[in-house]
């Protein structure tokens, strides 16, 4: 009987020497910095973009906005002109150009008829030729939204397909909550006001809108 | 039974006072490993500390002879060309001496060119590497030798590696090209798809910004997928089988130019013009576009990219920083009939 006991003591101590020495059997790693230990984080762009979005995604863009009448008229049909004072270029001092900015104006059509769907937006104030359109998906085009934004960048990604599916949460946030809920068919005509990234294409002075905020008045 | 319970008990006991030892030597073992790292660094980092800015250790100052190796994938596609040339031009302007080799994609020979780097006493290695997890330990081994890499065109799936990742965006490149494809196709009907190797990460990457563009249309159907390695005659082969089988075909997507070029010669030989895209931006391509039997591709600015790599190579290995992040994107620019003619050589001119 008392050989058991011993036993069993020893075989108690031996689990516990095992398990609880604090000689790097066993580590405590806090949640979320797994991947410091093992070099894989399981990525989830929709996560990254939830945690963003509220909090800085949409106050950045509320405050740096230009007007877009006031841009349009100061561009004078350049619109790089201005790349200095508003813009962001993907690649520092190159490549896509694009701009936060923000208006109000009447809604003049609604085109469905492609699966990336817009409307044409007639500025307050502003009779340049530009075609002025906001996308309304269900196809969003671009990554205006995400190339515009300060504090997120490609080198805080693994690879571009993470990068692009930062973006691609983006814009479902935009289908989501942002065009959604003002349901575009019915706004034809409506006075609207928004919010909302635009890159410039070449070749073309179209200013397609990726909207942030849109509001129906 | 008396003798086997003391035997367990020995056992228990024996295996107890090992498992504290191993524990703790196995534990004592990476903290001298960590304190002689640090020993050997100090006297470096007190040496670099005014031009290190970047926080990512130490500064390699080279192998110690001044021999560029320039390795890149088999010249035989022309950008892999543009590229090699470009990169070995700006060396030699700059003074180095250049070495170029092709790893033809096969990362032990691209392990092998690295060790003749390495065994060179090489000042930098200009990479546009052959996998991007294989090529991590390379790189690795060529840094612990000091010798700084500069990896263009494909990324790897490591940081503070390498000293730049300077990576054509394909995703981007690629997506625009889809919208254009979609466009022509106009948003509707059979389509097939050519993808590249598949141990190369850019045509996963170039299949994945294809499909996120065009599977968001609900008319567009793709009939047929299959791999041509990025090669013409593969292409040409495998389009002539699927038209056979799929005389509706109204699209075709490629993942490079090389593919393009064997898909459009199918196509002719078949009297079809539909349309096709690729991605690279080749000359070739160029002209298929010009003379109506491509949609477009996406350039990618592959002499930009070999260009800043060298020139943040020698600027590395002189100040001992490339004042940029290590990870850095050059954008593709979509070309179609619109803006061909802007294009020549993989260098687009506005």
């Amino acid at each position: 009987m008392k050989r058991r006991v011993i036993a069993l003591g020893l075989t108690l101590a031996l689990a516990a020497s095992t398990l609880l020495t604090g000689c790097g059997i066993v580590k405590v790693v806090k949640i979320g910095e797994e991947g410091k230990y093992t070099g894989n984080v399981e990525f989830n762009a929709g996560d990254d973009v939830a945690a963003i979005w509220e909090d800085s995604a949409l106050p950045e863009m509320n405050e740096t906005a230009v007007d877009l009448t006031e841009f349009l008229t100061q561009s004078n049909g350049d619109l790089t002109a201005l790349a200095d004072d508003y813009g962001k270029y993907s690649m520092g001092d190159s490549g896509e150009l694009s701009y936060v900015v923000k208006g109000t104006g009447t809604v003049e059509e609604v085109n469905t008829d492609s699966q990336a769907g817009f409307m044409t937006v007639k500025l307050e104030g502003y009779t340049g030729s530009e075609a002025v359109k906001i996308q309304i998906g269900p196809v969003y085009k671009g990554s205006s939204i995400r190339d515009t934004l300060s504090f997120i960048k490609f080198g805080d990604y693994k690879n571009q397909e993470e990068w692009a599916a930062v973006s691609q949460s983006i814009n479902q946030v935009v289908a989501d909550d942002v065009v959604g809920p003002v349901e575009p068919s019915s706004l034809q005509g409506k006075n609207i006001s928004f919010v909302g990234a635009f890159t410039v294409s070449s070749g073309s002075t179209d200013v397609l809108i990726t909207p942030v905020v849109l509001e129906v008045k | 039974m008396k003798g086997f319970k003391k035997v367990l008990a020995m056992l228990l006991a024996v295996a107890m006072v090992a498992a504290m030892v191993m524990g703790c030597s196995s534990g004592g073992g990476d903290a001298e490993e960590e304190k002689t790292e640090e020993n050997t660094e100090a006297p470096a980092d007190d040496a670099e500390a005014p031009a290190e800015d970047e926080g990512s250790g130490e500064v390699l100052k080279g192998g110690g002879s001044n021999i560029i190796y320039v390795i890149t994938p088999s010249v035989s596609n022309p950008a892999f060309k543009a590229e090699a040339d470009t990169a070995t031009a700006k060396a030699k302007e700059l003074g180095y001496e250049v070495k170029a080799a092709s790893h033809d994609d096969d990362p032990t020979k691209q392990t092998e060119l690295f060790d003749s780097a390495i065994a060179d006493k090489a000042a930098a290695i200009i990479c546009d590497n052959a996998g991007a997890d294989a090529t991590v330990e390379a790189v690795k081994k060529a840094r612990d030798a000091g010798i700084p890499t500069f990896l263009i065109d494909r990324e790897i799936n490591a940081e503070g590696v390498a000293i730049s990742q300077i990576v054509a965006n394909n995703y981007q490149g690629a997506k625009a090209i889809a919208e254009k494809f979609v466009e022509a196709m106009g948003e509707k009907g059979k389509y097939v798809e050519l993808l590249g190797k598949e141990s190369d990460t850019n045509a996963g990457v170039r299949s994945s910004a294809f499909h996120e563009v065009v599977d968001q249309y609900p008319d567009m159907e793709m009939v047929a997928q299959q791999t041509a390695n990025w090669e013409k005659t593969e292409a040409y082969d495998k389009m002539e089988a699927m038209l056979q089988a799929n005389p509706d075909i109204e699209g075709v997507m490629c993942g490079n130019d090389t593919m393009l070029e064997g898909v459009c010669a199918a196509l002719q030989a078949a009297g079809k013009k539909l349309p096709v895209i690729g991605v690279d931006g080749s000359d070739e391509a160029a002209a298929l576009i010009k003379s109506g039997d491509a949609t477009g591709t996406a350039l990618q600015q592959f002499a930009v990219i070999a260009e800043t790599a060298v020139v943040q190579a020698d600027k590395y290995l002189k100040e001992g920083s490339t004042g940029a992040d290590e990870k850095q994107l050059i954008d593709c620019i979509a070309i179609t009939s619109e803006n061909v003619d802007k294009l020549a050589g993989f260098v687009y001119t506005e």
